[in-house]
């Protein structure tokens, strides 16, 4: 039985016995390539649940604000999210049914356009463990993968009620390439590099609005009493390390922000900068355990950071 | 030209460099009065964002003071300071902005010639790296 059969199974039977109210899941999306959030709280439709390799949202972004029981699909990353979420309070555990499924890594559509030229609108799309077809061709799914599938260091979710899939100990080490890339040019070069990356920013909010862990009702980034952060475009380059910094230890690098940005700015380069440095300075990784207090509110008396 | 004079914010802590900053000028030590002062209660209170804007805004550095680890008023609340601005100075550097352009000191109510040298010290710094070319 493939993920997918299993993960309508499950999802029948949690709403069947009613258990959870609805589950939030993909659906088929607009082409091959695409898959869409789907509120499912009728049983006799599960059937339109999917699971395959281009289910690319994070959709714990969906609980915030959502009171009755709900079942959540999460992968590895999600779950990380998730995590943070409850430790800040935003959702409840009891509420909460976690489906988890154990990811092989998500699809780049973008890279995959490049590998092999197909029309996504008519073409079907079809896959086992390692591979895509289209048409008669094979592509190895490792060719196209997304940027931040490449170093996963969390193919199974860390919290879950069902597990869907095959426990892997596929552990691939995060180094952190890309942000040791940009760590190595000079001043000027990095203020050359992000002040072009900021220019571009046309101000929309989606990174904010996607973020799993943006919660605040009321945003600093919004504020206009006091004004901290204008909406002027002089004010981008602030935009953008005031929210860099609020995703301190709890930032699970899900890369929905770099996903959903029109302009395309690569904030997960920005973000990750943060999360090495907590991972180096202080031995911490965000998402991990829910039990664990966020780096910035605990301290140690004679530390040196 | 005219000699670069650079503008530093310098956010206070009100029980200790307050009362440092107030010991240097009451035993008539001199410092560049390149530094800006901004009295908060706590050095914990100075919000990473506010340390941003300033940069932003244009200040060429800014110079953040409290008590002490071990002597806050609060009891713990540098401890927080601490790694706060540890993480931002990082940031900054990513960013394309020296370190040394933002800077944490511990100054006692009683080290008034500590926060003179302190002052004098930065402000030199900084007239070496010049003014700050922000994006």
């Amino acid at each position: 039985m493939d993920k997918q059969d299993e993960l309508r199974k499950k999802a029948r039977g949690l709403l069947e016995s009613k258990k959870v109210e609805q589950i939030i899941g993909y659906a088929k999306g607009s082409n091959s390539t695409r898959t869409t959030p789907k509120f499912v709280s009728d049983k006799n439709k599960t059937e339109e649940l999917v699971w395959n390799s281009f289910c690319t949202n994070n959709l714990t972004s969906y609980l915030k604000g959502i009171k009755n029981k709900t079942a959540i699909v999460v992968k590895g990353c999600d779950s990380r999210a998730l995590v943070e979420m409850l430790k800040a309070k935003q959702v409840e555990r009891e509420n909460l049914c976690i489906i988890g499924v154990c990811c092989d890594g998500i699809v780049d559509s973008g890279k995959l356009f490049q590998k092999i030229k197909f029309d996504p609108n008519r073409d079907e799309v079809k896959e086992d463990i390692e591979n895509l077809f289209i048409h008669k061709n094979k592509i190895s799914k490792k060719d196209v993968l997304l940027d931040k599938c490449l170093f996963c260091e969390y193919k199974i979710p860390v919290i879950f009620d069902t597990l869907i899939g095959k426990e892997t100990k596929e552990r691939i080490k995060d180094e952190f390439l890309d942000v040791k890339e940009i760590e190595k040019m000079s001043a000027e070069g990095k203020k050359k590099f992000w002040k072009g990356q900021f220019e571009k920013c046309i101000g929309c909010f989606a990174c904010r609005n996607v973020c799993p862990i943006c919660y605040c009702e009321k945003c600093v980034l919004e504020s206009r009493d006091p004004e901290l952060v204008s909406s002027d475009e002089n004010d981008r380059w602030l935009f953008h390390l005031v929210r860099a910094y609020h995703t301190t230890g709890r930032c699970v690098d899900c890369g929905e922000c770099e996903r959903v940005c029109p302009v395309r700015i690569p904030l997960r380069k920005l973000y990750r900068k943060l999360q090495k440095d907590v991972k180096e300075v202080f031995g911490y990784s965000a998402g991990v355990d829910p039990e664990e207090k966020n780096v910035l509110m605990d301290f140690k008396i004679d530390e040196e950071p | 030209m005219e000699k670069f004079e650079p503008r530093i914010v310098g956010f206070l802590c009100r029980w200790c460099s307050y009362a440092g900053a107030d010991n240097a000028g009451v035993s008539r030590m001199e410092y560049p009065p390149n530094l800006r002062v901004i009295k908060v209660m706590c050095s914990s209170r100075i919000n990473p964002t506010i340390i941003l804007k300033a940069f932003n805004e244009g200040a060429d550095g800014v110079l953040i003071a409290g008590c002490h680890p071990g002597d806050c008023h609060y009891v713990k609340g540098n401890y927080f300071t601490r790694r706060r601005i540890a993480l931002v100075k990082k940031l900054l550097e990513y960013v394309g902005i020296e370190p040394k352009r933002l800077r944490i000191e511990w100054v006692s109510a009683s080290e008034g010639n500590k926060f003179a040298a302190l002052v004098k010290e930065m402000t030199n710094e900084l007239r070496e790296l010049g003014p700050i070319k922000n994006g």
